[in-house]
């Protein structure tokens, strides 16, 4: 779920974004039709950001029964700690992995490899699979299987993938393919799996 | 009825707390020995490094205080592996309820664990109600070989023991607080003991 101001917003790439209803309703509905996981990004960009996105991580803990990541912004240890003391089982960091890639290092020492989620947003420019930042908009210089080995090096636990090119179909195929060729990628055969299970976890994306 | 998860400053204890509450009691957080005694249920979180975890027990004297409690005490994830007698993590002597010594994976499997499994071979009253293949996620690098204190058997490259029973002391090493409606069934069947 993509949330923004504390709602759930959906869009197509981080654009259009249209209101999809209260972040922890649609939690609960997910966690009750049978979703495995629940992933939150915060892509608002206001100051009160880490306090209502705290906030957001406390009552989803109090409402639903499985695992939850979250995501957005994340750029220091003590983040980090806010967000899993909150009830956050994992979070997810990207653009400050991809700045300071040595942050990686510091959270997994801290909290552990189980709860620390690598975010990899990349596109396919002429061939090759670059990382790109803040929703795909901006492009970096790193290739996207030299980053997601570099990320499994440093020791983060699993890598949240997404193919910029399309979000759909392509995406998941896309996800097949690296989980085919980095064994690692727990988060990626996960899905996968439940996916087949449950076609009705499709829908909730 | 009052129960106590023992907070010992070892993991995200806030799940347990709201699982609880969810199935409509009130536990409170505490690392008071008193408190501790007079609850009617206890329950021993746990998520990190084995070694700083029994560390943090003995500085505040919880490592007597556990192996003696009367009441049904539900360790989970790393609250089961410290009741255990040793841990390879960290070289680690535990409290010594469960006759076992806990072991880490082999390289052959994705360590850790991270995620859903099936649990069977399914015994005690803890797991009343819950089917044999049932679901419960789990997040761990080490394990308790299967014993004669085995309720619960799970397999990730060998079966291993997801749960164990001793007396009145009960350990899972999956996580009922995030296990859905199974992981619920399986908390409130504690509580129910």
């Amino acid at each position: 779920m993509d949330i923004k101001d504390g709602r759930t917003v959906k869009g197509v790439n981080f654009v259009d974004l249209r209101d999809a209803g209260d972040p922890v309703e649609l939690a609960e509905i997910y966690s009750r039709e049978g979703a495995d996981e629940l992933v939150f990004l915060d892509i608002s960009a206001t100051e009160q950001k880490r306090k209502t996105l705290a906030e957001l991580v406390y009552h989803v803990a109090e409402k639903v029964s499985i695992p939850f990541t979250v995501g957005g912004g994340i750029s220091s240890v003590e983040d980090v700690d806010i967000l899993l003391q909150n009830g956050a089982d994992k979070v997810s960091i990207n653009s400050s992995a991809v700045k300071n890639p040595q942050l990686i290092n510091d959270l997994v020492a801290k909290f552990g490899s189980q709860c620390i989620v690598v975010a990899i947003d990349a596109k396919q420019i002429e061939g090759e699979w670059m990382v790109h930042l803040v929703g795909g908009k901006v492009p970096t210089e790193r290739k996207l299987f030299e980053w997601a080995k570099e990320v499994e090096q440093r020791g983060a636990g699993e890598i949240l993938f997404t193919s910029m090119n399309s979000r759909w179909y392509q995406g998941w195929f896309c996800k097949y393919r690296i989980g085919t060729i980095i064994n690692r990628f727990e988060y990626t055969h996960h899905c996968l799996r439940r996916c087949r299970k449950h076609a009705t976890f499709y829908r909730y994306l | 009825m009052k129960i106590v998860i023992i907070n010992y400053g070892a993991g995200n204890i806030q799940s347990i707390k709201f699982a609880i509450k969810r199935l409509g009691y009130e536990a409170v957080l505490s690392n008071k020995a008193d408190e501790i005694r007079k609850a009617d249920k206890v329950i021993f979180p746990g998520v990190g490094e084995a070694s700083s975890a029994i560390k943090k027990l003995r500085e505040s004297g919880l490592d007597d205080l556990i192996p003696n409690l009367k009441q049904p005490v539900l360790g989970i994830c790393l609250g089961m592996q410290l009741m255990c007698n040793r841990s390879e993590e960290g070289n680690t002597v535990g409290l010594g309820i469960f006759d076992v010594d806990v072991l880490r994976f082999s390289k052959s499997v994705k360590v850790p664990q991270i995620g859903w499994n099936q649990i069977s071979d399914l015994k005690s009253d803890l797991f009343k109600g819950i089917q044999e293949e049932s679901h419960i996620y789990l997040v761990h690098s080490f394990y308790a070989p299967l014993c004669s204190q085995t309720i619960a058997i799970s397999n990730y490259g060998l079966k291993y023991s997801a749960g164990l029973k001793h007396d009145n002391f009960y350990g899972t090493q999956f996580h009922p607080e995030k296990s859905s409606d199974i992981g619920e069934r399986i908390l409130s069947n504690f509580l129910e003991l």
